[in-house]
């Protein structure tokens, strides 16, 4: 079973890899872990050094994660193959295109992320995988995720 | 855990059991089994109508209802053999229906099925999916029927551009 895990550097993460990794999972599950790094202009289309930097600074802060993420998952869910990658440009594009290309089974997805509005409302990115995934997506919400995780309901 | 299904038809049921049978469950799970009616069969309902054929199609329909939960609780089982089951027939709007369902039950993950299934409206969720999706206080698992291999090479083509950086790779 093919899972890609879209992850991002808000603490609504680190619940996704706690559920992700208190879950049983079959025999030959390979989880593909991936961070979108939105792209960025500068005023009129245009780059500068700023721009560059920016982008350049949040995809390590994103790598860095990511490291983090596979690191954790590998230790909790010794049986299954891990994976990471970084992504730049939309959001949604990416993380779907990226499932289609990996043929994933599963899309694992926040409910908010930094992307989300806040609240109750679903966060414009989970919105936009539930409707353009090739496969089914699993949405993670935090309210209940000290009944499913007893022992890690407070982050990584 | 507690997993809440909702049946709506025989195509999303059957792939939401294809789906469940992929995952490894721990035995402690029970999965409730739930299909909405948006109308209930009453007395009331059936005489105000005065035409025995209508009454018949409600009782027609409920009987598959109760039919469709009973194949698939049975289908579930085979599946996943050492869990508990429950099926139940309701009545009402399904969004209002099923996140009141999820509030009494307590339940971890309801799955549902994405709806629109060929075409432009297999992009679409069903209105009571995304709702329930918006507002179910759990997790929630849409399942999506398995997409023609074919498909997928002519719509990839969309988008930004890329660059992808790898972190690692690691097995084990």
């Amino acid at each position: 079973m093919k899972v890609l895990i879209a992850l991002d550097s808000s603490s609504a993460s680190g619940g996704i890899i706690n559920v992700v990794q208190a879950r049983p999972w079959p025999s030959g599950t390979t989880f593909c872990l991936v961070s979108v790094v939105a792209n960025t202009t500068g005023p009129f289309g245009m780059n500068d050094s700023s721009t560059s930097e920016s982008a350049s600074s949040a995809t390590k802060t994103a790598s860095h994660y990511l490291e983090n993420a596979m690191a954790l998952l590998k230790k909790r869910v010794p049986h299954a193959k891990v994976f990471a990658e970084v992504l730049q440009g939309g959001v949604v594009g990416r993380i779907v295109a990226k499932a289609k290309e990996l043929h994933t089974d599963l899309i694992v997805s926040g409910h908010q992320g930094c992307y989300g509005l806040g609240g109750q409302t679903l966060g414009v990115v989970a919105q936009g995988v539930v409707q353009r995934a090739p496969c089914s997506v699993a949405v993670i919400k935090p309210k209940r995720m000290a009944t499913v995780l007893p022992n890690c309901a407070h982050g990584t | 855990m507690k997993v809440i299904i909702e049946i709506e038809d025989r195509i999303y049921g059957e792939a939401i059991v294809n789906f469940i049978a992929t995952q490894k469950w721990d035995s402690g799970t029970s999965f409730e089994l739930f299909h909405v009616l948006d109308r209930e069969p009453t007395g009331e309902l059936i005489s105000e109508l005065c035409c025995p054929t209508a009454a018949d199609l409600i009782e027609q329909e409920k009987t598959a209802a109760q039919e469709l939960l009973v194949e698939m609780e049975l289908k579930l089982l085979k599946v996943v053999p050492n869990v508990a089951t429950e099926q139940k027939l309701i009545y009402g709007r399904p969004k209002e229906k099923l996140l009141e369902v999820i509030e009494d039950t307590k339940a971890d993950l309801l799955i549902v099925g994405s709806h629109g299934r060929t075409g432009f409206t297999r992009f679409l969720l069903g209105s009571v999916s995304m709702a329930v999706l918006s507002q179910a206080p759990c997790s929630v698992l849409i399942v999506k029927l398995p997409q023609k291999a074919n498909t997928n090479s002519a719509q990839q083509q969309r988008t930004d551009k890329e660059t992808n950086v790898p972190v690692a790779s690691a097995t084990k």
